[in-house]
C-alpha cells in the first residue's frame, strides 16, 4: 500500500525562546500540513503566541530552525513572513478606525504604480465571494461590529497573498453564532487549499473545527492528535499535565434577599454617547448573577458606575440594601472613598489588572495594602505588619507561586499569579458584594477552577456576586441568573438553569433576543 | 544586533556597574582637561580637593552648597515620584527667597528695628518666623497654582511650572529695579544690586540672618546644613512609611488604581506640589538668611540640577547626598584648580566635565536595564 506523503506548510525545528531567564518555548518541533486547520492548544503562559510570533516575524527564536514548504528560511521581520506566504490575524485588531475596509486593506502594501482603489474593493469582492466574507469594501472601521474588523484582518491577510494563516484566539471576542460563521468561512479555506493554525484554549472548538491538535505545556510540546479520536477530557489532560474534573458545582443557597438594586442606570462617555442605557435589575446575597455580552457592550461601565467610578445620568438609582437592617442607601453619586467610608463593603475585581485593581510596580503587600492603608483613623503612618500578614495568607491559601511578598513587584509574576492576588484581597475584605470582571481571563484551568469555587464560596456565605464573564460555557454553569447586555442595554435576564448557549447568543446581537 | 530586556540584575552587579561608569567617566574627564588645559589631571583633583576642604571654613561652605542642592532635590522628589513633572523648583526657591529678603527689607525699616533700644534678640525671634513663613507661603503658592490648574482644567504642568520660574523672576526685578516702586518700598535707592541686605541700617543689619558661632567665618552654615539633615530624615521616613507617602506612589504608578481605591487624585497632587514648593520655599529662606543678600541669580540653576539629582538617585534620599556632593564637587571645585595665566578653570568648563559624568550615570541604567546581543543565534548542533 502506498501512503500518500503529507506535504508540510510549516516544519518549526528545535525552536527555542528566552525571554530573561524564561524559557517561553523550548526545543519545539511542530508541523502544519497543506491543507489543514490545526489547533494549538494551551493554556495560558504555554508560549503558543510566543512560538506563533516566531513564524510571524514578530520575535526571532534563539534557537531552531523554520522550514516553509520544506524549504529552510529566516524569518526576522513580519515582511519575511509576509513574502513566505504567512500571515497572522492577532487578537488585538491594528485597523485605522476613520479608513474603509479597502483602504485598511491595501495600507502599507507597496505597490507599484497609481493607487487603484476600485481594483482593491473588486479584488476583495472577489475574496469575499470566494470564502463566504461578509462585507462591505467601503464601510468604514469606526462603523463595524468586533467580528466585521476580524473579518477584514482576515481579508488583508488573503489579499496579501497568504496561504498560511495563523489566528490568535479569534473567538474570544465572538458571539457563538459569528463564531459558526467563521468556521465555515476557515472551512472554505481548507478546502482551497490554504493551511491554517488556530490558537484557542476552548475545548470545544478545537473538537469543532480543527483536523489536528498540537498541544504545548509550560513551553514544551507535548505532542499532537488527530481530532477525531479526542474529546475534551483527554485534550485538557494533556493540555495540564494530568486528570483535571470539569465541574462546577452550583449549590443553591439558603437564604436569597436582594442586597443592590439598580434602576434606569445611564452611562455615558467623554463624547456623550451612551455605554449604558436605562439599565435595571438587582443583585441578591447568595447569588452569582452573571453578566454576559459581546466584548464592549457596557459591562466595563456598569461596574464602574456601580463601584463610584463613573458619572451617572441623574435619573440613574442605583440603592444598596444592608444585610441586617435592611436600611436602603444610595451609591449614586458617591465616589470610592465615600463608599468606603459610609461602611458598605464592596469589592471590585476589575478587567484591567494594572490598568485599575493593581499597581504593577509595586510588592504584594503594598498592593493588598492599597485596601487597609488607612486602617488607624490619626495614626499619619501606615501599619505594615497586618498587610503583610495578610499578604503571606492570600500566597498560602490561593498558592501563589512567588520569590517573597514584600520585595519582587507584582507586574514580574505570572498573570495567573497576579490575578490571584487581586482575587484574594479582595475576598479578604469580607464583602458583602463582590463584582468580578473577567476574573479568570489568562488564568490556567487549574487557577481558573479555583476561582469559581472561591465564588461559589463567598455566594453560599450570603455575598451578592456579580460575574462579567466571556466564556458562555461558564457562565451557564457557574451562574444562578444571567443579565445579557447588548449595546448598553438589558437583553433579557434569565434563569442560568433552563436557557442555552444558542439563547444567550441571540440576545447578545439583539435586544431581546428574537429572530 | 539585538537589545534584550534583562531580568533582575542582582545589586551588586548593578552597583558594580554604576561603580565603573563613574570611573570611566572621571577618567575620561582626565583626559580631556589633560588635553585642553595641559595640567596633570592629578594635581587638578588634588586642587579642587584642597580648594573645597581644605580648611574647617572652606569644609562647611562646601557643605552648605551640598545642603542647598540636596534640600531643593529633596523638595522636588515627591513631586516627580507623583510623576507630576514638575520643573518649577527655580522659581520656587526664587519666589521663598524674594518673600524672606522682603521681610527682612521692609520689616527691617520699621521704627522698631531701627531703634537701638530693642535688643537684637528680640528682634530675631520677630524676623525669622516671619521669614521662614512668608517663604513657605510663597513657595508653596507657587507649588499649588500648577497643580490646582492641572486638577482642574487639565493644564500642562511642565509648561506651567516653567512659566511660574519667569513669574518669579520677573516679581522680583520689578520690585527690585522698577523707578515707579514708591520710594519707602524700593530694596535699593537707586536699582542696582541690592547688596548686604539692609547694611544701611546700623540697628536692624543682620537681623534675619543667621549667625556664625564664636565669629568664626563658615559656621553660619552649620545650621542650614543641620536643617536639610532633618529635612533628609523626614522626607524619608514622610515618602515610605507615611499614608501620604504611600499615596504618592499609587498616585505616581496609576491615577486610575489610585481612584479604583478611594484616593481623591487631585487632593493628593494639590497636596503634594504644596509641599513641594513650601521646602523650595525653605531653601529659599536659607539662601538668604545665611547670605544675608539677594540678587537675580542666587538659586544659580539649582531648581533644574536638582530633577536631575532626583532622577539620578532613584529618589533615594541618600542617594540624592551623594550625587548632590559629586555635582557640588565638579561645579565648585573647577572654580579652585589655578591656570597658569592667572585665572581659574572656569564653571563652564567645570558644566562640560559635569556633562560628562552625567551621561556615563544615566547611560549606565540602560546597560543596567537591558542587555545587549551580538552576532547570530547559535544554530543547534545535528
Amino acid at each position: 500500500m502506498i501512503l500518500e506523503a503529507v506535504k508540510n506548510a510549516v516544519r518549526m525545528e528545535g525552536i527555542t525562546k528566552h525571554f530573561g531567564s524564561v524559557v517561553a518555548n523550548r526545543d519545539i518541533n511542530l508541523e502544519l500540513h497543506e491543507g489543514e486547520i490545526l489547533s494549538l492548544l494551551g493554556e495560558n503562559g504555554s508560549g503558543k503566541t510566543t512560538l506563533m510570533n516566531m513564524l510571524s516575524g514578530i520575535y526571532y527564536p534563539d534557537e531552531g530552525q523554520i522550514y516553509i514548504h520544506e524549504k529552510p528560511v529566516k524569518i526576522a521581520s513580519p515582511k519575511d513572513a509576509f513574502e513566505n506566504g504567512i500571515g497572522m490575524i492577532h487578537q488585538h485588531f491594528k485597523l485605522v478606525d476613520v479608513f474603509t475596509a479597502t483602504e485598511n486593506i491595501i495600507l502599507g502594501l507597496e505597490e507599484k504604480g497609481m493607487l487603484n482603489v476600485k481594483k482593491a474593493a473588486a479584488k476583495i469582492r472577489e475574496i469575499s465571494e470566494r470564502y463566504g466574507f461578509e462585507i462591505d469594501p467601503n464601510q468604514k472601521v469606526y462603523n463595524m461590529s468586533v467580528s466585521q474588523k476580524q473579518t477584514v484582518e482576515i481579508i488583508k491577510v488573503l489579499y496579501r497573498g497568504a496561504d498560511i494563516l495563523i489566528l490568535d484566539e479569534p473567538t474570544a471576542v465572538l458571539t457563538p453564532q459569528e463564531t459558526d460563521k467563521l468556521f465555515s468561512v476557515m472551512r472554505n479555506m481548507k478546502n482551497d487549499g490554504k493551511s491554517l493554525i488556530i490558537i484557542t484554549h476552548k475545548l470545544h472548538e478545537v473538537l469543532e473545527v480543527s483536523d489536528r491538535v498540537a498541544i504545548l505545556r509550560k513551553g514544551e510540546y507535548v505532542g499532537d492528535v488527530e481530532t477525531k479520536t479526542a474529546d475534551q477530557q483527554s485534550l485538557t489532560d494533556m493540555m495540564v499535565g494530568r486528570a483535571v474534573s470539569l465541574n462546577i458545582d452550583r449549590p443553591k443557597a439558603q437564604e436569597i434577599k436582594e442586597r443592590l438594586r439598580v434602576e434606569h442606570l445611564t452611562v455615558r462617555d467623554v463624547e456623550g454617547v451612551k455605554r449604558l442605557n436605562d439599565v435595571s435589575f438587582s443583585a441578591n446575597a447568595g447569588e452569582i448573577l452573571g453578566i454576559a455580552g459581546v466584548a464592549g457592550s457596557g459591562q466595563r461601565e456598569l461596574l464602574e458606575a456601580i463601584a463610584g467610578l463613573q458619572k451617572t445620568d441623574p435619573e440613574s438609582r442605583i440603592t444598596y440594601i444592608e444585610p441586617e437592617s435592611d436600611e436602603e442607601k444610595q451609591l449614586n453619586g458617591k465616589d470610592p472613598l465615600e463608599i468606603i467610608k459610609s461602611g458598605i463593603l464592596l469589592s471590585f475585581v476589575p478587567e484591567d489588572r494594572f490598568g485599575m485593581g493593581l499597581v504593577g510596580g509595586m510588592s504584594i503587600t503594598d498592593n493588598v495594602m492599597l485596601r487597609s492603608y488607612r486602617r488607624g483613623k490619626h495614626n499619619p503612618f501606615f501599619d505594615h505588619k497586618f498587610p503583610k500578614e495578610l499578604a503571606n495568607k492570600i500566597v498560602n491559601d490561593l498558592e501563589v507561586v512567588t520569590p517573597n511578598v514584600d520585595k519582587i513587584p507584582l507586574r514580574r509574576l505570572s498573570g495567573g499569579n497576579v490575578q490571584k492576588v487581586l482575587v484574594g484581597r479582595e475576598i479578604e475584605q469580607s464583602p458583602t458584594v463582590l463584582m468580578t470582571a473577567y476574573a479568570v481571563r489568562g488564568l490556567d484551568i487549574n487557577t481558573s477552577y479555583t476561582i469559581y469555587n472561591l465564588l461559589t464560596e463567598q455566594k453560599m456565605k450570603g455575598v451578592a456576586v456579580i460575574y462579567v464573564g466571556e466564556d458562555l460555557d461558564v457562565l451557564l454553569e457557574l451562574c444562578d441568573r444571567i443579565l445579557v447586555l447588548c449595546g448598553g442595554q438589558v437583553s433579557g435576564i434569565v434563569d442560568g438553569r433552563n436557557v442555552t448557549k444558542e439563547q444567550i447568543g441571540l440576545m447578545m446581537t439583539k435586544v431581546g433576543g428574537g429572530e | 544586533m539585538h537589545i534584550i530586556k534583562r531580568d533582575v540584575i542582582p545589586a551588586w552587579k548593578a552597583w558594580l556597574i554604576r561603580g565603573s561608569a563613574i570611573l570611566i567617566a572621571i577618567l575620561l574627564c582626565g583626559l580631556i582637561t589633560y588635553m585642553i588645559t595641559r595640567l596633570n589631571p592629578i594635581t587638578v583633583i588634588q586642587n579642587m580637593f584642597t580648594g573645597l576642604f581644605g580648611s574647617g571654613r572652606k569644609t562647611m561652605k562646601t557643605f552648605y552648597q551640598v545642603a542647598i542642592l540636596l534640600g531643593v532635590s529633596l523638595a522636588v522628589t515627591p513631586a516627580f515620584k507623583m510623576r507630576f513633572w514638575n520643573i518649577g523648583a527655580e522659581g520656587q526657591v526664587l519666589i521663598g527667597a524674594f518673600a524672606a529678603a522682603a521681610c527682612m527689607i521692609y520689616i527691617g525699616r520699621t521704627p522698631l528695628f531701627l531703634s537701638g533700644s530693642v535688643s537684637p534678640a528680640v528682634k530675631n525671634l520677630i524676623m525669622f518666623p516671619a521669614m521662614v513663613i512668608a517663604a513657605v507661603a510663597f513657595g508653596a503658592l507657587w507649588g499649588f497654582l500648577p497643580a490646582f490648574f492641572k486638577s482642574r482644567w487639565n493644564t500642562n504642568e511642565t509648561l506651567f511650572t516653567l512659566m511660574m520660574n519667569y513669574v518669579a523672576l520677573q516679581i522680583f526685578k520689578f520690585i527690585k529695579n522698577n523707578q515707579t516702586v514708591p520710594t519707602r518700598f524700593r530694596w535699593t535707592p537707586d536699582g542696582t544690586t541690592v547688596g548686604m541686605i539692609n547694611s544701611q541700617y546700623k540697628n536692624s543689619f543682620g537681623i534675619g540672618t543667621i549667625p556664625k558661632f564664636n565669629n568664626k567665618p563658615g559656621t553660619e552654615c552649620l545650621i542650614p546644613i543641620i536643617i536639610v539633615a532633618l529635612l533628609t530624615v523626614l522626607l524619608y521616613l514622610y515618602l515610605k512609611y507615611s499614608k501620604h507617602g504611600f499615596e504618592i506612589a499609587v498616585v505616581g504608578e496609576s491615577e486610575r488604581t489610585a481612584s479604583y481605591a478611594g484616593i481623591k487624585v487631585n487632593r493628593v497632587v494639590i497636596r503634594t506640589m504644596i509641599l513641594s514648593g513650601a521646602i523650595c520655599g525653605l531653601m529659599g529662606f536659607l539662601l538668604v538668611s545665611t547670605e544675608g543678600s539677594i540678587n537675580d541669580n542666587i538659586v544659580d540653576g539649582r531648581g533644574y540640577t536638582a530633577v536631575m539629582v532626583s532622577w539620578m538617585s532613584q529618589f533615594n534620599p541618600i542617594g540624592m547626598f551623594f550625587s548632590s556632593l559629586l555635582l557640588v564637587f565638579m561645579q565648585f571645585g573647577a572654580k579652585e584648580v589655578p591656570m597658569p595665566d592667572g585665572v581659574s578653570l572656569d564653571k563652564n568648563f567645570a558644566n562640560m566635565l559635569m556633562a560628562i559624568i552625567l551621561f556615563f550615570i544615566i547611560g549606565c541604567e540602560f546597560i543596567i536595564n537591558y542587555k545587549i546581543q551580538f552576532g547570530r543565534h547559535k544554530k543547534r548542533e545535528v
